[in-house]
């Protein structure tokens, strides 16, 4: 099936303009991903790393001339919210609940609840001895690994992860590096940005420098 | 799935209860200075008794109001509840639904209290207590509208009291009006109906327009 629709990109976003305050961020910028395709946005702080993620995934007030998923038009780009997971750079953690109690939260939101299930993925995050323990009290990395734990949870086939890689450490980052290289490799796809250098070896990967591409976009428009 | 989901939602808000105590204590203590303050006269206080009880409960329930969605909003969980396959209203109208329990639910469970401190005629106890289980969703629901809108400014507390109180007005009206006609013993049927009326239309129409002010804050940040 994956070799069926590979020819058709998974999502193709046309004429993406957005603005954040007064500044301007895009002006009919294109993407497109591929199914198995490792898309990596960098450019420095500021240049809408963010904003970008958020406008393909529709929660960010973003003009997009045309919105493509699997070769269909998106109307409304909640429709396919169903097909992605976006994880924000705040980790949409709910403090007051303890950890197994957002995870089995979180599996209500996306109706796929099943505690074996939730065992399982508390410990393929390495938090096991931690379920019973208040998010609150938890350090920045181990709400981070809550957070991805959500990837683990969810069948989707778009990954949008914005700076998954904070606080993370040396073997949160091989755990996740892992994670990403075993979705593509089963014809998802990630979108992501990062400030750190993260390699995935044998997998369709490409770096978007969003300043520069911009900076394109605007010297054509001066011509 | 939808009982979880308010259940995670009720016991998230019952953990932050230092919070919820707030306007359930100001709500006695305000109904508390009356007595102290215009003599314990039960013939003074007992045609004042309904009025003092809903404006306070009206003023409590604002209190409460600007920590509805903020928390949820800063820490990234809305844009996750948007983002999910329960409708985001229906997230939206468990929130309040778990609000109330926590902040309006309270507020009627005692006020029989302080009705009897104000020495309120017993006629007009079930018409208050209805009225107040009718009317303090009401408080609620319409409230989380303003709470929607306001959720991104810091300190809006002012700017949703502008924009809600003239809503929470016909409900004033009607709650503190249905008890003072039982006094008189006539029944105060005209009350309450509105009053159920005014909750059935803000349980349909509240929920929508709240998510969709959170939907306009989350897409702008």
């Amino acid at each position: 099936m994956v070799e069926e629709v590979s020819s058709v990109p998974l999502l193709e976003a046309k004429g993406i303009c957005c603005e954040r305050g007064d500044k301007q961020l895009f002006d009919s910028f294109d993407l497109s991903l591929k199914a198995g395709e490792i898309l990596q946005l960098a450019g420095p702080n500021g240049s809408g790393k963010t904003t970008l993620l958020r406008s393909i995934c529709g929660i960010f007030d973003a003009r997009i001339d045309s919105l493509v998923w699997r070769g269909i038009p998106v109307t409304d780009p909640l429709q396919y919210a169903d097909e992605l997971l976006y994880l924000g750079h705040r980790p949409a953690i709910r403090h007051h609940l303890t950890l197994y109690e957002n995870l089995s939260w979180y599996s209500c939101l996306s109706r796929c609840s099943d505690s074996a299930q939730l065992d399982q993925v508390i410990a393929e995050v390495g938090l096991q001895g931690y379920e019973d323990e208040l998010a609150s009290s938890l350090s920045a990395g181990q709400k981070r690994r809550i957070a991805l734990a959500r990837l683990r949870l969810v069948d989707c086939n778009l990954w949008v992860l914005d700076e998954p890689f904070a606080s993370l450490d040396v073997e949160g980052v091989k755990m996740l590096c892992g994670w990403i290289q075993s979705f593509v490799q089963s014809g998802g796809s990630v979108a992501y940005s990062t400030h750190q250098p993260v390699e995935f070896s044998g997998c369709d990967s490409r770096i978007l420098n969003i300043d520069s591409s911009r900076t394109l976009n605007r010297g054509g428009a001066r011509q | 799935m939808i009982g979880r989901v308010f259940h995670y939602e009720f016991l998230q808000a019952y953990r932050r209860r230092s919070e919820l105590v707030t306007p359930v204590v100001f709500f006695v203590l305000v109904c508390s200075m009356f007595p102290l303050a215009l003599g314990s006269v039960a013939d003074l206080l007992a045609p004042l008794a309904s009025g003092v009880i809903w404006v306070a409960a009206l003023l409590a329930t604002l209190l409460s109001l600007d920590q509805m969605f903020r928390q949820d909003f800063d820490d990234g969980i809305l844009e996750q509840m948007e983002l999910s396959e329960v409708p985001f209203y229906q997230l939206v109208a468990i929130k309040i639904l778990a609000h109330w329990c926590l902040t309006g639910l309270p507020l009627v469970v005692l006020s029989p209290l302080l009705a009897m401190m104000l020495f309120m005629p017993s006629e007009s106890y079930l018409s208050l207590i209805v009225g107040l289980f009718l009317g303090t969703p009401i408080l609620s629901l319409i409230g989380a509208i303003g709470a929607a809108l306001t959720v991104k400014i810091r300190r809006g507390n002012v700017v949703l009291s502008l924009l809600i109180m003239p809503l929470y007005v016909p409900v004033l009206i009607f709650g503190a009006t249905a008890p003072v006609m039982a006094a008189q013993g006539i029944m105060p049927a005209a009350q309450l109906l509105w009053l159920a009326a005014m909750l059935v239309l803000a349980a349909t129409l509240a929920p929508l327009a709240a998510s969709l002010g959170l939907r306009i804050n989350i897409y702008g940040s």
